[in-house]
């Protein structure tokens, strides 16, 4: 496997299309479920597939099956890859699937890809896994059981011909769709009725966003952010960097504007505004606690702050001092100055979905001068398309009994409050949902959507940006695309293929420049590349910011927070985590399984409450207490959502008045994974038979006013009196110890160095205690390459992409709740989080992503009894894991504590999942210890791919999992021995230090101090 | 073919029984062992409860520890079935009640090998009616303690691979630079040697019993004796073998436990990585161990009624042992946390403070409470007195003990560098039946062995019961160097044998017949009896070459083959380490050495003694030789001498029975 | 005395001939995936010595895997045909249908060899190679040589150096059915390495500081674990 980077290697099924002679995918019957890894390799006939259990013995004989026609472009045993989009965040991120023998096996991001750039959320990587779920559809539904296509297709067709004579509404309800062609087939489908409309929707809606471009700027559209030319960014209640909109793409921009190495060096000011601390929030340099009830004060004072330095009149009535905290009123005077004296330069964000707020905004965006700049209106992303004004329009048309026809996508009966009952008053209700869903269940047909890796699809990240989806197997299961079924109810029978080819023809293709080229090549380019910018999409040249919207917005009435009279009446704040989104990433374990970057809590979402508003309620963490709505809601259509029951966390850097409740879980069937992880008397299920992971607190979303509101005024906390254990990666808030076991004079450990700007670029910041006695000559210099990564801190959001990514590459097992919680996960590669209190009282959060160092005297070596750990010539610390006996003695003496033990047999042969499994890693049975290889699958392939192609190693080609995965290229991974090599200028850097570098184990990763930049005094 | 006549018999009094049951107040008699006055009392006293049936005591007590034992057996069974994950170990905290285990109870063995070796080149004589039962606490607590290695595994089924034997893998040997298999060679060569000294001790013993036996029993135990005979060269060589032992024992047991705590104190991990380990663990091995054999001892002299052998004299000398150990335990605590104060490194400050005041304190109070504070009430002698008290003291420092292993290991390994991998342990029901059965294990092995074989070592006792019985120099020892040589006569076919009822009787026939010039052939004695060499004449035994000799090669051997496997036929880089790493080559250089030289002794003893076993029925021993008989074998050559002058001899001597036999 | 001294030396004896029994199974123990000499029966009875031997087709015409891929891979069916589609059966079958054509003044018929009629079927196709109704399948060859699944092996890097089949494949041209030539054992992979890495002629190059491809003989653990 050589770079994905290099664009040499991509290809696609599709450059071989025409020829005509291939089938698309030769000799591969359909998987079948329950079907185990190898028996899937047979059946594609490229492996050798071992029948039983005949590794050792010969008993029963191998047999191995050769392909019956040669299939030029795929060498058995040899990787391609295949370009792709993954919407799977909702970003629609670029992506290159790494396929083995007909089967994908792992996506990584598109290095050329204008969006992401190469990095990709772990939701993303995580989406392989859900190609392989055996709880998806394997053909359409009828009324709750099987049916067949032309059935299912009859009965819609047959009450669409009703609405066409009888007149009737048809709705189509879909979470955003970018793509064209499925686009212009759904339009084609409702002209064809009397009175047919299709509405979008997102579940983490940015719908007040889009409605306030409308009323600011006439367009209702969501603009680029550009962070890499963001000099200061003031971020209020949005998670950019984790979860809003395009996390992958505001990372690299983001990283872009961090840049404490380059001459001179560039560094922007990240304001926070926030009410949790979110993972955009645990890198600001300011962080400012605000309630969602104190945005919009916030921001109209902002707003009259930034007006009243650009000397532009403020329209409406003159606002009181008082409207927002003194402390709040300073920090955004300092930042209205910042902002001020970096126009052009500066980028307000807004998260919260509130109109008046979002005016503010673009307000404030233009009187800066940053549109155009930071802000891009001229290609607007189409990430988020939702309008929560027609939802609210559709759920109170399904409420009156007026809609005869509800085609949904996506899983709005989880996702929307109030959803699920209105979608049960649609006459007939047909749904695409890949598996059974809470959607699924009320409808009367269901359409399965085939997933993303086995669809041809295109999508339009922003407008211009056209990227196409290829299937990278043949389906594993039945199921059709959104494109395919609105198509064949128009009576268009063609395949899905034809279906898209036809739409580009048609309408994309006219639009390119060179048309010259004959359509066929250009599209296989298309494909081979992935996506395509197109010139000439609908001009949006925005006007002006709209002086009337702005003076209502400034005029609009403030919003007031819980009675302080209500002692425990605490503001509700819904937020999506990393993983599981809006909950989209529910059933795949590798997500459930992902500790959340702050809370480092897996399998559970939880009442976040701040430790003083904890103490004041007597609660700690593991109480678990019953969250209510305290007063009926200000609609009277939305019932008083039912009250759920969660366990508390107690969070460090959260505002006292709220507390904080994740969405996306409660979904149904996560009681799936009662028996994930190991099964043994006091082995606990990861969840209860017939429960599921977490609560879903979707219900408490309001969808009032149109607009899908993810926080509440009042909620009540009542103790139950139970304790439920969360199981978290990491129990310890701080990097220093306990108080009362710190020795004189306090000790914090310098395992991360988190440092300023000034300090950075003053002192030359010495890296920890790195000495280099030797007690002996060097045995062991081969002048060979020594393998070593670099780590930026600085760089580092937390995202934890990097994590999913090594699980996939290197097979590391879920091991489900419990044995989280008796601290066994298994990953090689961990985020360690670190809080540091401030003067100020907030707290400084670290993320560091904290692997395997292969240390060039490593502790662990040299106590393992049988040498099944030692060093490679190449400067690698090496496990091999069937060599391995077990002892353990290794893991005790990390002082980093990497290494992780098969404390159970993780691993299973007869799951549909393990096609995801990568057979360039050893699965690594009980009793053996594991631990971060560097990827070195990765290396030895690199290093086979340059001899055989006669050429030298060079720096780049040879990617980890972890590196390639980071949109914020935080890791790199290269030959140290090189002087020249991108990891060893790093750690040249005078910010480089080791980690516990005093102990002189020469790690072989090397960190670079967190960089900060917050206010100097004076300035 | 024998033709025995029977001379005078005169029946060996009886003396009264009265202090068999000497009750614990009666200190005032100053002999170490009140129960026996002569070798035939010894003999009854230890042999007939192994003949008579056990007791409802030792049935109860038999059935408790094999329902331990099953529970463990059950445990570790499903441990191995399904996952070590049944244990309540994790990422950080890789070692808890395993190693616990493993620790404690090879700190249990080393009071039994002190006690038998130790006090053995000390020539500390209190120790012979405890030396045996120590030593088979040794071997059962090493047992138990080699479990625990073995069951922590991921793999057990691949345990042998810690083995450096022959393989197809290129050959892929094994690490010398790695504790835990110094800790391989150091518990094998240790449980060796252990079970050799012990055998090799309880061959005279096994002989006795043999020799009441009947039937079954007596073909097993014949088989077990080995053809033991109790002639003076064979008691020379036995005793030069058993000083050889003990004085390889008593550098191995140091050793033993200086390696066991290098597993910790070579590894980098605060609380571990520390100089001290090896005296502490040693100190403290010997302490637990002491304890550990105070609590058996005060069970089993009452269980099998051996209050005269284990007296008050026993227990209190144990006592002011484990006073002793105590406060040297308690100094190296004290250092401990000097060193870590002084050491100024925060790493192992904050180990240290998290030991005292972290979420373990408990664990390090109890430490502290039972193995400090508690045995300093040792210091009263009233407290010494009173056994029910010494037996709760003795308790709660095996509990103390134990802890301060816990302690170490689990303290030191939850909270390390990194505080994002801190954790805690708490034990699963697995570890807590594991644990149960190593003491089921324990208990029914020495159950088993306090039936069936002698616990208290006869002939010591013995010995020790006619030292005490016989007052006064043996002036007649001055002259032995002067007795004439007596060849051995070549025509001879018949010989003579005398019976006497103490040593004193044997050593003034040895020395009759000599000074008659007549051949004295051997002489068959239930103990080793102090002169009989010089008086027969009998050359120094060269069993210490033979040590000499197999240790040097065991050290050569196992040093060349470290060296040449791990620098020269694979070299691998391990931890960057030199790949003469001969620092870390020494422990299993000397632990191999130790193991050669030990059964290269025993082999020796065995070969030159002709004690190896084999089918013949030919009866080894004359008859009562095992028990309370003192027996010369004489040759003559003169035919002027006559049968009847024989007999004379043996009367003048005061022999108790006599008899005249073919030569075979 | 003499009972008691031969006693004795069979209980040395004994002990000698127990100790040389344990180094002698020791030395021979072989893991249980060792089957040299391994040559089960094929579902076609290809012979590689025809094939190999007395044709001289190259290995790696069949086995095209080996050049790129880890896997030398078995050849698709497709890959027989590309000879087979003409060659239907053996030359002498051939010549006596001519000659008894020729006899009975006919068209000579196509004559098709019973082992080739099984590559047709595996292809779907009848003797006049039309396509049957049962359709394609692989053929499912017995696999001879079999690594542990924790064994990385890559055959076009050994290839790619132009090890030769032979090493570690044996005389296949000479060999009517494929057996196991070599024990796959990690000491006979280790040996070969071993000595690879110590023939001189193999050095480490190292220009403008990269490491050059095919240069280096490793014996690291994780050249094939990980």
């Amino acid at each position: 496997m050589t770079n994905p980077g290099n664009t040499k290697w991509f290809r696609s099924p599709e450059t071989r299309g025409d020829t005509g002679c291939a089938p698309e995918f030769p000799v591969a019957p359909v998987p079948q479920p329950g079907m185990d890894r190898r028996s899937f390799l047979r059946l594609t006939g490229f492996s050798f597939a071992a029948a039983g259990a005949a590794a050792c013995s010969r008993a029963v004989p191998s047999l191995a099956l050769p392909q019956v026609t040669a299939d030029e472009h795929v060498v058995p045993g040899r990787d391609y890859w295949i370009a792709s989009t993954s919407w799977a965040d909702g970003s629609g991120s670029g992506v290159l699937v790494r396929c083995l023998d007909g089967r994908p096996l792992k996506l990584e991001g598109n290095p050329d890809h204008p969006l992401n750039q190469g990095g990709l959320t772990a939701s993303c990587q995580a989406s392989l896994l859900s190609l392989y779920d055996d709880r998806r559809f394997d053909g359409p539904q009828r009324a709750g059981a099987p049916g067949t296509w032309d059935d299912v297709d009859g009965a819609l067709r047959a009450e669409l011909e009703r609405i066409r004579s009888d007149g009737g509404r048809v709705r189509v309800l879909t979470p955003t769709l970018t793509g064209p062609s499925t686009l212009a087939r759904i339009a084609t489908l409702l002209d064809s009725v009397p009175d047919g409309r299709h509405v979008m929707y997102d579940a983490l809606s940015c719908s007040a966003l889009l409605d306030a471009q409308r009323s600011a700027h006439g367009v209702r559209v969501l603009p680029r952010y550009d962070l890499a030319r963001a000099d200061v960014l003031a971020v209020f209640d949005a998670d950019p960097l984790g979860t809003w909109i395009s996390p992958a793409e505001y990372s690299a921009g983001y990283r872009a504007s961090r840049q404490p190495d380059a001459s001179p060096p560039r560094m922007s000011r990240h304001w926070q505004f926030e009410a949790r601390l979110s993972l955009t929030g645990s890198r600001a340099d300011q962080r400012v606690l605000v309630a969602p009830w104190e945005t919009r004060p916030a921001l109209t004072r902002l707003a009259r702050a930034v007006a009243e330095r650009s000397g532009t009149p403020v329209p409406g009535p003159a606002q009181a001092a008082t409207d927002v905290r003194p402390e709040l009123h300073d920090a955004l005077d300092s930042l209205a100055t910042e902002l001020w004296a970096h126009r052009g330069a500066g980028l307000v964000l807004c998260g919260r979905n509130d109109h008046h707020a979002q005016v503010l905004v673009c307000w404030i965006n233009e009187l800066l001068g940053n549109v155009g700049n930071t802000v891009l209106l001229d290609t607007p992303s189409q990430q988020r398309r939702g309008d929560d004004r027609a939802l609210a329009a559709l759920r109170d048309e399904l409420l009156a009994g007026d809609v005869d026809l509800l085609i949904t996508s996506g899983n709005p009966a989880y996702e929307l409050p109030g959803l699920a009952q209105a979608l049960g008053q649609a006459g007939t209700l047909a749904c695409t949902s890949a598996q059974p869903d809470e959607t699924s269940a009320l409808a009367d047909l269901v359409f399965p959507e085939s997933h993303e890796l086995e669809r041809w699809d295109d999508s339009e990240p922003h407008a211009g940006l056209f990227a196409t989806t290829q299937p990278t197997l043949p389906p594993l299961r039945d199921g059709r695309t959104l494109r395919a079924s609105f198509a064949r109810w128009a009576g268009d029978a063609r395949d899905d293929r034809t279906l898209l080819r036809d739409a580009w023809e048609r309408d994309l293709a006219p639009r390119r420049q060179a048309a010259d080229e004959p359509f066929g090549v250009w599209f296989d380019r298309v494909l081979e590349r992935g996506w395509v910018s197109l010139p000439g999409a609908p001009s949006t040249a925005a006007r002006a910011c709209d002086a009337a919207a702005v003076a209502t917005a400034l005029a609009a009435p403030r919003e007031t927070g819980p009675q302080p009279a209500g002692a425990d009446g605490l503001g509700l704040v819904l937020y999506p985590k990393v993983g599981l989104l809006d909950g989209r990433g529910a059933h795949n374990p590798w997500l459930q399984e992902l500790p959340d970057p702050i809370s480092k809590v897996t399998w559970d979402n939880h009442a976040d409450l701040s430790p003083a508003t904890a103490d004041r309620l007597g609660l700690r963490t593991g109480d678990v207490v019953r969250v209510t709505i305290a007063a009926p809601s200000d609609s009277a259509q939305a019932a008083v959502p039912a009250p759920i029951e969660l366990p508390v966390l107690v969070q460090p850097g959260q505002d006292d008045r709220v507390v904080a409740i994740a969405l996306g879980y409660g979904r149904m069937g996560t009681d799936r994974f009662t028996d994930v992880g190991p099964q043994w008397f006091e082995g606990r299920p990861t969840v209860a038979p017939g429960a599921t992971v977490g609560s879903n607190a979707a219900p408490f979303l309001t969808l009032d006013d149109g607009v899908l509101g993810t926080d509440r005024r009042v909620v009540r906390l009542t103790p139950t009196g139970e304790q439920r254990l969360l199981a978290t990666t990491q129990d310890h808030h701080s990097l220093a110890v306990p108080e009362h076991l710190a020795p004189k004079g306090g000790e914090v450990r310098d395992a991360v160095h988190l440092t300023t700007l000034d300090a950075a670029t003053v002192a030359s910041h010495a890296g920890g205690h790195d000495s280099h006695a030797e007690l002996w000559s060097d045995d062991f210099d081969h002048g060979l390459p020594h393998w070593g990564l670099a780590v930026d801190l600085t760089a580092c959001t937390g995202c934890s992409a990097c994590v999913v990514s090594c699980q996939a590459e290197n097979n590391v097992p879920v091991v489900g709740r419990d044995e989280v919680q008796r601290h066994r996960e298994m990953s090689w590669i961990r985020i360690d989080r670190y809080y540091a209190d401030r003067d100020d009282g907030g707290v400084d959060v670290v993320h560091q992503p904290m692997m395997c160092q292969h240390c060039g005297h490593a502790p662990c070596e040299t106590v393992c009894p049988v040498l099944a750990t030692m060093h490679s010539s190449e400067g690698l610390n090496t496990q091999v894991y069937n060599r391995c006996v077990g002892t353990r003695y290794c893991a005790n003496n990390c002082p980093y504590k990497t290494r992780r033990f098969n404390w159970f047999e993780y691993s299973r042969e007869d799951r549909l999942q393990n096609m995801a499994l990568n057979p360039d890693v050893t699965i690594r049975s009980r009793g053996v210890m594991e631990k971060c290889s560097m990827c070195v699958q990765r290396i030895q392939a690199g290093k086979a791919e340059a001899r055989r192609r006669g050429v030298a190693l060079a720096d780049g080609d040879v990617q980890t999992a972890c590196q390639q995965s980071c949109p914020t290229r935080a890791i790199v991974f290269g030959d140290l021995h090189d002087p020249e090599s991108a990891v060893s200028k790093l750690a040249a850097k005078s910010r480089a230090y080791s980690v516990l570098g005093e102990l002189n184990v020469q790690p072989s990763v090397r960190y670079l101090a967190d960089v900060r930049n917050p206010a100097t005094e004076g300035a | 073919m024998s033709d025995t006549a029977h001379g005078p018999s005169a029946a060996l009094a009886h003396t009264p029984h009265a202090e068999a049951t000497a009750d614990e107040g009666s200190s005032a008699d100053p002999r170490l062992i009140t129960a026996a006055r002569t070798p035939g009392e010894v003999t009854r006293d230890v042999c007939e409860p192994l003949e008579r049936g056990p007791t409802r005591l030792w049935y109860l007590c038999f059935a408790v520890s094999a329902a331990a034992l099953l529970v463990g057996a059950v445990c570790v069974t499903y441990q191995v079935a399904v996952g070590i994950g049944t244990w309540g170990l994790n990422r950080t905290v890789g070692w808890a009640f395993d190693i616990t285990n493993f620790v404690f109870w090879v700190g249990i063995g080393h009071a039994g090998t002190l006690i038998s070796a130790v006090l053995l080149l000390m020539r500390q004589r209190w120790r012979t009616s405890i030396n045996r039962s120590a030593e088979a606490m040794t071997l059962f607590a090493v047992m138990c303690a080699g479990l625990f290695p073995l069951i922590h595994m991921g793999r057990p089924w691949l345990a042998y691979w810690v083995f450096p034997y022959p393989n197809t893998r290129g050959p892929l040997w094994v690490n010398f630079r790695s504790p835990l298999l110094w800790d391989v060679f150091a518990i094998g060569t240790y449980f060796t040697i252990s079970a050799v000294f012990w055998y090799i001790g309880m061959l005279p013993d096994l002989g006795t019993v043999r020799d009441r036996a009947k039937g079954l029993r007596k073909r097993v135990f014949a088989f077990l004796a080995l053809r033991w005979d109790g002639s003076a060269r064979t008691w020379s060589r036995w005793e030069m073998a058993c000083l050889l032992l003990a004085a390889l024992a008593t550098p191995l047991v140091v050793s033993v436990h200086s390696v066991v705590s290098s597993d910790f104190a070579t590894a980098v991990i605060p609380g571990w990585h520390t100089t001290i380990f090896p005296p502490y663990f040693v100190i403290g091995a010997v302490f637990s161990g002491f304890a550990m054999v105070l609590t058996l001892m005060i069970v089993a002299r009452k269980v099998m009624s051996l209050q005269g052998y284990i007296t008050e004299r026993h227990i209190g000398a144990m006592c002011k042992v484990l006073v002793f150990t105590s406060s040297i335990v308690a100094m190296a605590y004290a250092t401990e946390l000097f060193v870590a104060w002084y050491s100024g490194s925060p790493y192992e400050q904050f180990a240290f403070a998290n030991r005292l005041f972290g979420p373990a304190g408990w664990a390090y109070g109890i430490m502290v409470a039972c193995n400090v504070l508690t045995p300093q009430l040792l210091w009263f002698r009233k407290v010494r007195r009173s056994i029910g008290t010494i037996f709760v003291i003795s308790l709660l420092v095996n509990v103390g003990m134990w802890f301060e292993r816990f302690v170490i290991i689990v303290t030191s390994l939850g909270r390390d560098f990194l505080p994002s991998s801190w954790t805690g342990y708490a034990p699963t029901l697995i570890e807590l039946g594991t644990l149960l059965g190593s003491f089921g294990l324990f208990f029914t092995c020495f159950l088993l062995f306090c039936r069936y074989l002698p616990m208290i070592a006869m002939a010591e006792v013995r010995a020790v019961v006619a030292e005490q019985e016989h007052h006064g120099h043996d002036t007649a020892a001055d002259a032995d160097a002067a007795l004439p040589e007596s060849p051995t006569p070549p025509r001879a076919s018949m010989r003579h044998c005398g019976v006497f009822a103490a040593p004193e009787g044997l050593l003034a026939a040895v020395r009759a017949a000599r000074r008659r010039g007549l051949h004295v052939v051997d002489t068959y004695t239930p103990h080793p009896v102090h002169g009989l060499d010089a008086a027969l004449g009998l050359r120094r035994s060269r069993l210490p070459f033979v040590t000499l000799a197999c240790g040097a090669v065991g050290a050569a051997l196992a040093l060349w083959f470290q060296y040449w496997s791990s620098s020269s036929d694979w070299p691998l880089d391990v931890g960057g380490k030199p790949l003469d790493s001969f620092p870390a080559f020494v422990p299993v250089a000397f632990e191999v050495m130790v193991l050669l030289a030990g059964l290269g002794t025993a082999v020796a003893l065995l070969w030159r003694s002709r004690l190896l076993p084999g089918g013949s029925t030919q009866k080894p021993a004359p008859a009562g030789a095992t028990d309370d008989r003192f027996v010369v074998m004489l040759e003559h050559a003169d035919a002027s001498l006559s049968r009847a002058d024989i007999e004379q001899l043996w009367v003048d001597q005061g022999a108790v029975d006599s008899w005249t036999e073919q030569r075979p | 005395m003499s009972a008691r001294s031969s006693h004795s030396r069979v209980f040395l004896a004994s002990g000698l001939v127990l100790g040389l029994a344990t180094i002698a199974v020791s030395i021979e123990w072989r893991p249980l995936n060792t089957h040299t000499g391994y040559a089960p029966e094929q579902p076609v009875a290809y012979s590689h010595r025809l094939h190999a031997g007395e044709l001289e087709i190259d290995c790696l015409y069949c086995h095209f895997g080996a050049r790129t891929s880890p896997r030398a891979g078995i050849p698709p069916t497709s890959v027989c045909m590309n000879c087979h589609a003409t060659v239907s059966s053996d030359f002498g079958s051939l010549l006596a249908e001519r000659a008894l054509a020729a006899d009975e003044d006919r068209e000579p018929r196509r004559i098709v060899s019973a082992e080739i009629r099984k590559v047709y079927a595996a292809m779907g196709l009848d003797d006049e190679l039309q396509p049957t109704d049962s359709g394609p399948h692989p053929i499912p060859w017995v696999q001879v040589h079999d690594l542990p699944d924790f064994v990385a092996f890559d055959h076009s890097v050994h290839v790619s150096r132009g090890l030769a089949c032979a090493s570690c494949h044996g005389p296949v041209q000479s060999m009517e059915r494929v057996w196991q030539e070599s024990d796959l054992s990690m000491g006979w992979c280790v040996n070969c390495h071993r000595e690879r890495a110590a023939d001189p002629r193999i050095t480490l190059t190292r220009e403008h500081g990269k490491l050059q491809p095919g240069e280096h003989v490793t014996t690291d653990c994780v050249a094939c674990h990980y």
